[in-house]
């Protein structure tokens, strides 16, 4: 908090300089969103009505992210941000203070969303990795919109209507190459207990998580110790992150026998339109490869 | 590293809110939520610091997910046609539950029926073996008398105040009536158009 107060007084010179409009209503709503996938969503569904505001610089990774003056002056023009609320944008409200924007109206989407728990406590932040949980959240999104700007209420419907169809179609195409597969013999872990959302769209169960610190290669003695639990668990195929070091991969495939599957957590790089998409899409075509690897490895 | 591999789960009783429904239907809370592999069940809504996770789990968790889902697209098109939308026009409009293609393998097999009732509609899933969990999603406008119009919420919500009910029954093969939960349902969720959703997530 100490430093948020010094980047609150850096702040205030930027903002100043920066937004001499700041607050205003104008057409087209600006839109703040803290996360990639509410990228995504917001420039679709929003569309023309819409500016699109990353909260965090492109690049940047919401999970090691620290604000600067800059970031905080951008806020200062945002109509209402789109958040996670359930810690995986806590930068968020520390940020909307020292921005002396605590007023700026919040849009939750995951209010409604069932939830699953987390590996370790609490509810699992990581509903948008699913289909099913971003189709819910995008309507939300298009409400929410549709009361910051009743003229374009039917817009938001519509392109919420056409995007979530799409996303659907992904889902589609991935049961269908699952159909047929005999999965009794699967035995699924991941590195990270955020996909647990994507996979219960699938139907798919996930037996274990091995959930090191996010972003960071485990130690050699981790590694051991990873190795050891895949092995008692009888895990056939694991899904780990794009990030994870190829060494690492190859040590636990060498060590373990079980296959290894990368998939996108959608934290940091580039901000898109399609993002959320390819993105989507590249986890399902993963999560089906590795499933049916297992299934006919039996 | 650490491997986890099940969450703890506990049973946090229901609100007082819902307690209102019955006793019988307190009762049926708790079995059916053992049966389901219940997770946590936290009354307070979204304003708490610790929000609450689904009851639900596996195939269950999936479709209360779809139908949850489908809720905007049946009021659209309830608001286009003039008319409730039948399961078939659901599952051409390819929105799970209705569509199976968007179920995986365990969560179909359920019977979907829609009951339409002037202001209100039921969309239930049923077990005709008794064994799997029927789902209940009942729809309903309801009169916008009492509200504030000149509110930014209401302003922006042209037509009748729309709220959403989903309720679980264990082996359920029948459609309720009016009072479910004096039928053995468990209500898992409460959504005002207005308001946003009360009751678990």
């Amino acid at each position: 908090m100490t430093k948020m107060r010094w980047l609150a007084s850096l702040f205030a010179a930027a903002a100043l300089a920066s937004f001499s409009a700041a607050g205003s209503q104008a057409h087209p709503l600006r839109i703040g969103v803290t996360l990639n996938p509410y990228y995504s969503w917001v420039a679709n569904v929003g569309g023309s009505a819409v500016t699109v505001v990353p909260v965090v610089p492109s690049g940047a990774d919401p999970h090691s992210y620290q604000p600067r003056p800059e970031d905080l002056a951008a806020l200062t023009s945002l109509d209402a941000v789109v958040m996670n609320g359930l810690g995986h944008d806590a930068f968020l409200e520390p940020m909307l203070e020292a921005a002396g924007k605590s007023d700026l109206r919040r849009l939750d989407l995951n209010r409604g969303v069932p939830l699953l728990p987390g590996a370790s406590s609490g509810a699992n932040s990581h509903s948008f990795l699913s289909v099913l949980a971003a189709s819910q959240q995008v309507q939300t999104l298009a409400k929410e919109l549709a009361s910051l700007d009743p003229q374009d209420a039917r817009l938001f419907e519509e392109n919420a209507r056409a995007y979530t169809k799409r996303l659907r179609h992904l889902l589609a195409e991935a049961l269908a190459r699952l159909e047929g597969l005999d999965l009794s013999a699967v035995r699924i872990a991941t590195v990270h207990d955020g996909y647990a959302y994507l996979f219960s769209d699938l139907g798919l169960t996930v037996r274990a998580v091995v959930q090191p610190r996010h972003g960071l290669e485990p130690s050699a003695r981790q590694l051991a110790d990873t190795i050891e639990r895949i092995r008692a668990a009888r895990v056939n195929v694991l899904f780990t992150e794009m990030a994870l070091d190829h060494r690492t991969v190859e040590a636990i495939e060498r060590e373990t026998g079980c296959r290894l599957f990368r998939l996108t957590h959608m934290a940091g790089g580039d901000d898109t339109a399609d993002r959320f998409e390819r993105d989507t899409k590249a986890n399902l075509e993963a999560i089906v490869a590795g499933v049916t690897a297992a299934a006919g490895r039996r | 590293m650490r491997i986890v591999e099940e969450a703890v789960r506990t049973v946090r009783p229901p609100s007082a809110a819902r307690e209102a429904a019955g006793a019988g239907a307190a009762v049926a809370a708790v079995l059916i939520a053992g049966a389901l592999r219940v997770l946590t069940l936290d009354r307070s809504g979204a304003s708490s610091a610790a929000p609450a996770t689904s009851v639900l789990a596996g195939a269950d968790q999936t479709l209360y997910q779809a139908l949850l889902v489908s809720v905007d697209a049946i009021f659209g098109l309830r608001r286009r046609t003039g008319a409730w939308p039948e399961v078939a026009a659901l599952a051409r409009e390819e929105l799970p539950p209705f569509a199976p293609a968007l179920l995986p393998r365990e969560a179909r097999g359920l019977d979907w029926k829609r009951r339409a009732d002037g202001a209100s509609a039921d969309y239930a899933g049923l077990d005709s073996t008794g064994r799997r969990t029927a789902f209940l999603l009942r729809l309903s406008e309801k009169s916008t008398a009492g509200l504030d119009q000149s509110s930014p919420a209401r302003a922006a919500r042209a037509g009748p105040r729309l709220a959403a009910e989903v309720w679980i029954l264990k082996g359920g093969r029948a459609l309720p009536g009016a009072f479910p939960a004096a039928e053995g349902w468990y209500q898992l969720v409460a959504l005002d158009g207005e308001t946003g959703p009360s009751g678990p997530r």
